[in-house]
Formats: structure tokens, sequence, C-alpha cells
């Protein structure tokens, strides 16, 4: 069955000075995206804000979690080794580390406590922050209800797709696609035709929804 | 399946998913896809990157500015600062041509200004005040107390 997820804590390695990317080659790189590129800057920016909700997200839109992972990386907070990642997974990590910054702050202003943003990514892309150790305070009840139900309108979208139901429980329980694949029995080409469906039932369904409620 | 994971915990994974399966698709299915949700992909692809592109530029103006600005503030605290040096041309001049025999500081004095009568008083001020900057001067000044 599914087991528990391995977490793992890396000593921050900071991009060295000489392999970051500069401003003037984060534009070269901005301007060289492809349209694909940009729909799936878009699209993972959709998702952090509609996963994080009306409250957590504070009026901050899909545009706005782009340009902090952006300014992140211009102002230093964030570094690019340009040989080790993509500009797009690069960002696409910096909207995932951010947008978990968010909640964070969004649940400890409820107990008043301040948190400083120590975010930063270790020589390989990946996100660390001296915070991710301590224990996250837990959601309020309406956090709890507002995941709930975002979870049964996820499940009753599926509800007459059996198999897009399993990939979506696997998923939920941290499995990564070839996990998936091989828990499922799923050929590579049926997994990827029925995550095809779940992403295009969600961005009609829940992310024109958020859309609706003033996101971008 | 487990059930130990919280909803909380079951929408990150969910999305996490969910974004690593942007990443993986292809062009087509994920253009495909955006028009389906009713964004044009071509405009908000327009869209995105004057946005992008004007943050950029705007942080590279503002690190100018500072540059800037920075510069300023020194070459004003330099214009500001008095120099100890003498009031008087031919004092000034005294006081060069004291400062160019002294062996201690010859790798100070270029072929140009051993030969006194060539300079003008703004050469001999203005090299004056270099040496004022550098602390020379002051040292020349100890040196030259000591001396007495």
């Amino acid at each position: 069955m599914f087991g528990e997820a391995q977490m793992t804590t890396k000593p921050p390695r900071r991009v060295p000075d000489e392999v970051a990317a500069t401003p003037g080659e984060i534009a070269a790189a901005i301007e060289a995206l492809t349209p694909g590129d940009w729909a799936r800057l878009k699209r993972s920016a959709d998702y952090r804000i509609w996963k994080l909700g009306p409250e957590k997200a504070d009026s901050r839109t899909a545009d706005d979690l782009i340009q902090t992972a952006l300014t992140d990386l211009l102002v230093d907070t964030r570094r690019w080794n340009k040989s080790k990642v993509g500009l797009i997974r690069l960002l696409t990590e910096a909207m995932r580390s951010i947008s978990s910054n968010w909640a964070r702050s969004y649940k400890e202003a409820e107990t008043a406590v301040l948190e400083a943003d120590l975010r930063r990514e270790d020589e390989e892309g990946d996100i660390f922050s001296p915070l991710d150790n301590l224990q996250e305070p837990g959601p309020n009840p309406e956090q709890r209800l507002r995941d709930k139900q975002t979870l049964e309108l996820i499940d009753d979208l599926f509800k007459d797709d059996e198999k897009a139901q399993m990939v979506l429980t696997a998923w939920q329980e941290g499995y990564d696609p070839p996990g998936v694949r091989e828990f499922w029995g799923l050929s590579q080409n049926e997994y990827n035709a029925i995550v095809r469906k779940i992403r295009r039932r969600l961005g009609a369904a829940a992310l024109t929804a958020d859309h609706d409620r003033g996101g971008n | 399946m487990s059930n130990k994971r919280t909803d909380e915990e079951k929408l990150d994974a969910l999305i996490d998913a969910l974004g690593d399966s942007v990443l993986e698709a292809s062009d087509e299915e994920i253009l495909e896809e955006l028009r389906m949700s009713g964004v044009d992909p071509d405009a908000e692809a327009a869209r995105l990157k004057a946005m992008m592109l004007g943050t950029v530029k705007a942080f590279r103006q503002r690190a100018l500015e500072a540059a800037r600005a920075a510069y300023s503030r020194q070459i004003e605290q330099m214009e500001k600062k008095p120099y100890p040096i003498p009031k008087t041309p031919t004092e000034r001049r005294k006081l060069f041509s004291f400062f160019a025999q002294q062996p201690q500081f010859a790798e100070f004095v270029t072929a140009q200004y051993r030969n006194l009568e060539d300079l003008t008083d703004i050469d001999i001020e203005t090299y004056l005040e270099d040496l004022a900057e550098l602390g020379i001067l002051e040292k020349l000044n100890r040196d030259k107390s000591d001396g007495e």
C-alpha cells in the first residue's frame, strides 16, 4: 500500500555567485520562453492561488505570485543556476514555496506571530527555509471546512470516472507518477490520458470558478 | 489506502501533482487546455511577458539609479572635504617640490610630474588633493615633523 512520505532536511547550499544568473540573463531567458512555457507558468500559478483560496491568498493573484517569484530572483533571495534547471521549473518551484509561505503567514497571523521570510533555494534549485523544520500551526476550522469542501468538489467532478478517482486518490496520498502507474497497473499512455482529463475538467470547473471570484 | 493525511495535506499533494503534470505536458496539450478554460494563450503569453520584462527593467533601472546616487554622494563628499594643502600656489608648489624629492615617495611621482616648471598651479593643486585623499600628504607632513 501507500508508504509514508519521506521527509528529508537538506543543508542550504546557495548557488555560487559566479554561476547565478544576472538580471540580463533572466531577461534573455524570459524573451526566449515558448507559448507552451507561458501556458505552463500561468497554469502553475493558477493552481497555487486556487489551493490558497481567497482567505490565504488575501487578494493576491496568480500575477502577484509570478511577480514575487521573479522579484525573489532579481533581488537575490533566490538564485538560478541556468545549467541545472530551466526558468519555468525554477519559477514553479519558487511559486510553490512562496504560496506555502503565504499560507503559513496567514496561519501565524492568526496567532499574532510575526514571520520573517527566510526562504532560500539551494544549489540544486530546491527550496529551503529555516522555518521548514518548525511545527506549523494547524488550519483553523474554516480552513479545514474549505479544504474538505474543495476535495468534495473535486470528488464530485469525477464521480463518474473511476480511473480519474484512482489517480486523484493516489496523488492525494503523495504518490509520484511512476508510483501511481505501478500501483494501479496503468500504462504511460493511459496515465497521461487520465491526467489530461483531470486537468481539463478542473480547468473548466474549479479554475474558472476562481476567476469569477477575482483571480487571474 | 492510507487515511492518515489531513485534507490540507491531500490538497497540497494533489496541487503538487497537478503542477508537476503541467510541466510534463506537451505544448499542444497545455495550450489546448488553456483555450478550453477560456484563456487566449497568445494574448496571455504576451501579457505575462510584458509584465515580467517590465519588472526586470524596473529592477535594473533601480539598481542603476542606486549606483549613480552612491557615486554622486561619494563625489559630493570628496568635493566638500577640506584638504590640508597650502592656500597659495607658491606654497603648494614648494610642498610639491619637497614631496617629489623624497625617495620614499618616488613611486608616486610619474615622469610627467618630475619637471616642476611644466606643471600648472591647477596640476599641482589637484595632485596634492589626490595625495591628501590617499593619506600620503599626512604621512609626508608626519615625516617632515619627525625630521625637524
